[in-house]
């Protein structure tokens, strides 16, 4: 057993248990979320102002993304320009703004592609077990050997920097963590007594995948991207930072900061606030994908 | 013991393999053949004998299956290939960054576990208190925060704070190891701190955990001093799925350095991938990213390893 399994073994019970809990009615468990997670329901809350955000940016924005006025270079701070400008006379305010759509784009896509492609992986690696799942986690061991950001740089550079290819390459790496954790967590409830009266009487492989694992391992499945997505908006601003990221003109927040790099040292605010953007939304989903591990994993219950 | 890190050698080898294969076959998609590359984008006509006779100098001439054989052959004699841009074995160029790329990660992952678990273990005995507020925001802080950011505002402000510049020249450790140390600790300490926030907060849950079972009531109750209680009962247990989460943590730090290279000047591997990219020298970039999957995997199996020496109930069963 290596490591990460060890981690992620979460046995049957629970998962019955975490089940019950999402068929209460939706608005009264939402109240009691809020309650006992404020933290996870700020974090929820930053979330969907950010979604918000991302979807009204041209609404928001008082200047257009790469409107460039050479005479309002590198402003300061003022009403007409809360960020101050950069050195192209960009309002840096209507950046952070435009930036949060790449930011929304990748993340999501990449954590919906990887939950995806890991819940399968996941589910029939662990349930069949055998030869095809000794092969699959020796890919796995392959995938997971590479550090992501130099993983990431590798194919970007042979490929493209286009969003498609970041979405793809990202999800791909995130899935091979997620699959081994969606994998014990199968093996675990293969082992239940309804799995076995299932095989009992007769049900197929893929109706046993379909009718029983599946719905059991879906917590886990939720409490894995939830956790995850953070890393991932961390590791976009890495790579965008590097210059690895979607190509201009379109704004992201890591490469504002290489951006403001010549200039920082008299214009901290080109500096301050895309880093301070990417840490707010960061910080939120960390939060909200605690909170929601909280709730639905009883064993971590009131060790916070 | 011996059979367990036999075993455990074994499993390493279909991984070392399949690196060298998606490494070797990533290349493949570049556009253009090796040879356009090596001419480079300028040159739009290449004399057709000039270009067999490229091919044939670098085996390219030969089946896929054979270049492959050829190139990993080298490997195992530590032959990377030659530099495209410099024409100098790869290896020569690595030999003196390799070394930087470790140390910076070893003092992010030094830094790192000096600082969370002593942390992590207060927090959990003072549940609740003042200090387990301040470590878990802290933790929280850390996590949420871009290295690159950090590092940036320590540029802007690590003069006017603590009189702390980035260095215009580098010094290698073996060369003046004080000089190093003085260049490489703020780099360290901003690439432990992501780890350091994942350390610490485990390093607490974990305690807190292991606080309330049984064994700790015993001893308490033996009458033991609070000390040998926490460091010699309670930690050893609560220690094992912390050395899970840096064997985890190995990869962000080994990524991470890249970062730090670049915006520090730091001539480690990194730096050196970043400019043999912009330059198109993929030789060059293929071992690096090769080496640094390397140094994941035997990393995780020293984490492995360690893990067996801290819980000997891994080193039976398995």
């Amino acid at each position: 057993m290596t490591g990460s399994e060890h981690a992620a073994a979460i046995d049957a019970s629970v998962l019955i248990s975490g089940r019950q809990r999402i068929q209460r009615s939706r608005w009264s468990s939402l109240r009691r979320f809020v309650r006992q997670k404020p933290l996870g329901a700020v974090g929820g809350a930053m979330i969907i102002l950010l979604l918000l955000v991302a979807l009204l940016a041209s609404v928001l924005a008082p200047y257009g993304y790469d409107t460039i006025k050479v005479s309002d270079r590198l402003l300061g701070m003022s009403w007409s320009h809360p960020f101050g400008t950069d050195e192209q006379g960009r309002d840096i305010f209507s950046r952070i703004i435009y930036g949060s759509r790449i930011t929304v784009y990748i993340g999501f896509g990449a954590i919906i592609l990887s939950t995806v492609i890991a819940t399968l992986i996941g589910m029939v690696s662990g349930y069949f077990t055998g030869l095809f799942d000794l092969l699959m986690q020796r890919l796995v061991d392959i995938w997971l050997s590479f550090p992501g950001l130099i993983f990431v740089i590798f194919i970007v550079s042979i490929f493209s920097n286009h969003t498609p290819i970041l979405i793809i390459t990202l999800g791909l790496l995130y899935a091979a963590g997620a699959s081994r954790i969606i994998r014990s967590s199968t093996i675990s409830i293969k082992e239940s007594q309804y799995v076995e009266s299932a095989r009992a009487i007769g049900a197929s492989h893929l109706r046993i995948l379909a009718r029983h694992i599946f719905p059991n391992v879906i917590p886990i499945v939720i409490i894995t991207a939830s956790i995850q997505i953070g890393s991932v908006i961390l590791l976009t601003a890495s790579l965008s930072f590097l210059g690895f990221g979607p190509p201009p003109p379109f704004p992201s927040w890591g490469r504002m900061l290489q951006e403001a790099r010549p200039q920082m040292v008299y214009h901290p605010n080109l500096a301050i606030f895309p880093g301070l953007a990417i840490a707010i939304v960061v910080y939120a989903f960390n939060m909200f994908g605690d909170a929601i591990r909280d709730v639905m994993d009883p064993r971590m219950r009131g060790a916070r | 013991m011996k059979t367990y890190l036999l075993r455990r050698i074994a499993l390493m080898i279909p991984t070392l393999f399949g690196i060298t294969i998606v490494v070797f076959a990533a290349v493949r998609f570049l556009p253009g053949d090796v040879v356009d590359q090596i001419i480079g984008p300028d040159v739009t006509y290449v004399n057709p004998q000039t270009r067999a006779a490229l091919e044939r100098q670098y085996g390219l001439d030969q089946p896929i299956a054979k270049q492959y054989l050829w190139w990993a052959e080298g490997l195992v004699h530590g032959d990377f290939g030659r530099s495209i841009i410099s024409g100098r074995p790869v290896m020569q160029d690595l030999a003196e960054r390799i070394p930087v790329t470790i140390e910076l990660g070893l003092l992010g992952l030094i830094f790192s576990l000096v600082i969370a678990i002593p942390v992590g273990v207060i927090a959990a005995i003072r549940q609740d208190g003042w200090a387990d507020q301040i470590a878990r925001s802290a933790a929280i802080l850390f996590l949420a925060i871009p290295s690159f950011w950090l590092a940036l505002i320590v540029i802007i402000y690590g003069f006017d704070w603590f009189g702390w510049t980035p260095p215009l020249r580098y010094h290698q450790l073996w060369e003046s190891p004080s000089a190093n140390i003085r260049i490489l600790w703020i780099p360290g300490l901003i690439l432990g701190a992501h780890t350091a926030g994942a350390i610490m907060r485990l390093m607490r849950t974990t305690m807190l955990e292991v606080l309330r079972q049984d064994y700790i009531r015993s001893a308490w109750s033996k009458g033991l001093r609070e000390r040998v209680v926490i460091t010699r009962h309670a930690l050893r247990n609560a220690i094992i799925p912390v050395v899970t989460i840096i064997g985890l943590e190995i990869r962000g730090l080994v990524g991470g350095t890249v970062i730090l290279e670049a915006i520090f000047s730091i001539p480690g591997m990194g730096n050196y991938l970043l400019s043999s990219i912009q330059q198109r020298d993929y030789p060059v970039v293929q071992a690096v990213v090769l080496l640094t999957a390397v140094i994941v995997v035997i990393s995780n199996l020293a984490v492995d390893v360690s893990y067996s020496l801290i819980d000997p109930r891994i080193r039976y069963s398995s």
